[in-house]
C-alpha cells in the first residue's frame, strides 16, 4: 500500500477542502482546493464514493438504475459497504501513522 | 456475527442438491409411478428450489444451473428414450420476448436515471406537497409507486430514499413521521410493481405462461387488472402508516427544489422516446407489435444515438434477466420431463374449485417471498400451477404474481423493504406490524373485489 497526503503546490499546505460535485448523466467529481491559498490542487472522479456521516443515502444514490431480486442480498451488501469501508479507513489510519506522516 | 453459521447452512444445502442429484441417478421416485424423465425434471426442480430458497449461491448462478441441468442431463436422458427435442427449448426462455421487454424497462430506466428524471419529478411532487408531511407522505407514496410501475421497484426505492433522507434528518429525532416517510416507500416501491407487465418480474413470468395456455392478456389489460389494485393498496398503507407513525412537525423546513427548470435536448428526447415506447406498449392490439419487439427501440435509439454509453449497458441488470430466464427454463424442463403430466394425472383437482386453489397458491406464495425473492418464487410456484390442468389458469397467475408483490413485512422479503431498514432509522418491529397488516388485507382484497375485478374485465 502507497500512502500520499496532498499537499499544496504553491504553499506546500496540507490543508485542503473537498468539493464534491454531482451533475447530472455525469459521474461525481471531487475538486480539491488548498484552504490556505485557495490553489486549485486535484480532481478525480468516484465509481464508489462512500460517506460514512451518511451512511445508507450515499450507498444509495450510488445504486444507480440497476434492478435486484434477493432483500437478504442487499442487507448483505450494505453491511459489506459499511464494514470493508470503516476497515480500509482503520488499515490506511495505521499505515499513516507508521511513515510518520500524522500531524 | 462470524461467518459459521452461513458458511454451514451453504453445504447443508450443497449436500441436499447432491443428495436430491443422486435420487435422480438412482431413480428413487419409481414407486411413485414416475419415468425416467420425470424424476429427472423433479429432481432439477427440487434442486432449484433449494438453491433458491437458500440462496447458497447467488440466484442468477442457479438460473444458470437448471439451464445445464437440462442440456446435460434431462436432454440426454430424453434423448435415451426416443424423444427427438431441441436444446433451444431450454435456451430460448433466457431471450424470449419477456426478456426483451425487461431489457428494454432497463434501458428506459438507465436513461431517465442518467439524466436525473426520474428524480426530478419526485422533487416536483415533494415540493408541491411539502407543507403538510401526510400530504408529502401521500405524494411520495403516489411517485414512487408510479415510478416503481415502470422501472425497477429497488431502483425507485434506492433513489426516493436517497432523496427523502435529507428531509427525514431535518425532522426532529423523536418525531414519528421520521419512520412514516422511510415506510412508506419501500411499501409503495413494492406495490407499485403490480400495475404493469414490466412493474416487478413475477407479473412478467405470469404472461410468458398466459401466452403459453394461449391467453396472454396485452399490456394494457394488465394494466387495467393491476393499477386499481395499485391505488387501492396505495390509500389503504396510507391509512395504516399514518395511523402507526403519526408524528407532530407540520411541514418540512429546509427548503426543496426541483433540480432545473428547464430540460436539456437531451433529456427531452430521453423524455419523448419513453413516453412513446410507453404508447406503444399500450396501443399493441392496434399495431400488433408484441412488447418484447417495442421494447427494441429504446435499447436501438439510447444506444444508436449515444445517450447511453457501453458502460451504461455493462450496468444493466442482467442477473435479474438470467433469474427469470432460469425460471422460465425451469418450467420448460417440467413440461418436457413430464412431470406436470404426471402432476395433472394425481392431483386431485377439482375443476369448479380453482378458486379455492388460487386463494390457497397466493397465501403460499406471498409466504415464500416475505422470505424470499419474488422472482424465485415465481419462478417455483407458477410451473407447477401450469402442471395442474386447470381449466382457469389466469386468474390463478395473477393472484400468485399479486401475492409476491404484497408480501413486505419483513427487511428481506424485497430488495426495497431492505433499504429502508439500511437507513437504520427503522427497526424489524416499525416495518413488520404496518408490512403485515398491508400484506393481509391485500391478499384479502385480492381474492375478493380484484377476482371479481378480473371477471368483469374477461381475464377469465
Ligand atoms: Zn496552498
Amino acid at each position: 500500500m502507497e500512502l500520499h497526503r496532498q499537499q499544496c503546490q504553491k504553499c506546500n499546505s496540507y490543508n485542503m477542502r473537498n468539493l464534491l460535485v454531482r451533475v447530472p448523466s455525469k459521474p461525481q467529481a471531487v475538486f480539491v482546493r488548498c484552504a490556505e491559498c485557495n490553489e486549485f490542487v486535484a480532481r478525480y472522479k468516484l465509481s464508489d464514493y462512500y460517506h460514512h456521516g451518511k451512511g445508507a443515502e450515499s450507498y444509495m444514490r450510488s445504486h444507480g438504475s440497476g434492478a435486484a431480486d434477493s432483500g437478504r442480498r442487499i442487507l448483505k451488501e450494505f453491511s459489506k459497504v459499511v464494514g470493508d469501508a470503516e476497515k480500509e479507513f482503520a488499515e490506511v489510519m495505521e499505515q499513516f501513522k507508521k511513515e510518520g506522516k500524522a500531524e | 456475527m462470524n461467518g459459521m453459521p452461513k458458511y454451514l447452512n451453504r453445504i447443508l444445502a450443497l449436500v441436499v442438491v447432491i443428495v436430491f442429484y443422486f435420487c435422480g441417478v438412482f431413480e428413487v421416485f419409481s414407486g411413485w409411478g414416475m419415468s425416467k424423465p420425470v424424476q429427472v425434471s423433479f429432481v432439477i426442480l427440487l434442486i432449484g428450489a433449494t438453491l433458491w430458497i437458500t440462496e447458497a449461491i447467488p440466484l442468477f448462478v442457479t438460473s444458470l444451473l437448471i439451464l445445464f441441468l437440462g442440456k446435460t442431463w434431462l436432454l440426454g436422458v430424453l434423448r435415451e428414450g426416443g424423444v427427438k427435442i431441441s436444446e433451444t427449448v431450454f435456451l430460448g426462455p433466457f431471450f424470449s420476448n419477456i426478456i426483451l421487454l425487461f431489457l428494454g424497462g432497463f434501458v428506459i430506466s438507465s436513461a431517465l436515471h442518467r439524466y436525473k428524471i426520474d428524480e426530478d419529478l419526485a422533487r416536483r411532487i415533494i415540493t408541491k406537497t411539502g407543507n403538510s408531511i401526510p400530504m408529502m407522505i401521500a405524494g411520495i407514496m403516489g411517485i414512487t409507486a408510479f415510478l416503481s410501475m415502470w422501472l425497477s421497484n429497488t431502483a425507485t426505492a434506492a433513489m426516493m430514499l436517497a432523496l427523502c433522507i435529507p428531509i427525514i434528518n431535518s425532522l426532529p429525532a423523536d418525531d414519528r413521521y421520521r419512520k412514516a416517510i422511510l415506510l412508506s416507500i419501500p411499501f409503495s416501491a413494492n406495490i407499485g410493481g403490480m400495475g404493469t407487465p414490466i412493474g416487478t418480474p413475477p407479473n412478467a413470468i405470469a404472461i410468458q405462461y398466459m401466452q403459453k395456455a394461449g391467453i396472454a392478456p396485452s399490456f394494457l389489460k394488465w394494466m387495467i387488472l393491476g393499477v386499481p389494485s395499485v391505488i387501492g393498496m396505495l390509500v389503504i398503507m396510507w391509512f395504516v402508516i399514518m395511523f402507526f407513525f403519526r408524528g407532530t412537525s407540520k411541514g418540512i423546513v429546509q427548503e426543496f427544489k426541483p433540480l432545473k427548470t428547464v430540460y436539456s435536448r437531451r433529456a427531452k428526447l430521453v423524455i419523448a422516446i419513453s413516453l412513446v415506447t410507453v404508447a406503444l406498449w399500450i396501443t399493441e392490439p392496434i399495431h400488433k407489435l408484441s412488447s418484447g419487439t417495442v421494447a427494441l427501440i429504446p435499447v436501438l435509439l439510447f444506444f444508436g444515438v449515444g445517450f447511453l454509453k457501453i458502460n451504461d449497458l455493462r450496468a444493466l441488470s442482467w442477473d435479474v434477466l438470467l433469474i427469470m430466464g432460469g425460471g422460465l427454463c425451469l418450467g420448460e424442463i417440467i413440461s418436457a420431463g413430464g412431470l406436470s403430466n404426471w402432476l395433472v394425472a394425481r392431483l386431485p383437482v377439482d375443476q369448479g374449485s380453482f378458486f379455492m386453489l388460487a386463494v390457497v397458491l397466493g397465501v403460499v406464495s406471498c409466504f415464500m417471498s416475505t422470505l424470499m425473492s419474488n422472482t424465485a418464487t415465481a419462478n417455483l410456484i407458477m410451473p407447477i400451477v401450469m402442471g395442474m390442468g386447470l381449466s382457469q389458469v389466469s386468474p390463478v397467475l395473477v393472484g400468485v404474481a399479486f401475492s409476491c408483490s404484497l408480501a413486505m413485512s419483513l427487511p428481506i422479503s424485497t430488495p426495497p423493504n431492505a433499504l429502508a431498514f439500511s437507513t437504520g432509522e427503522i427497526s424489524v418491529k416499525d416495518m413488520l406490524r404496518p408490512g403485515l397488516i398491508g400484506t393481509i388485507i391485500g391478499i384479502v382484497l385480492t381474492f375478493t373485489a380484484g377476482w371479481w375485478w378480473w371477471k368483469i374485465i374477461g381475464l377469465y
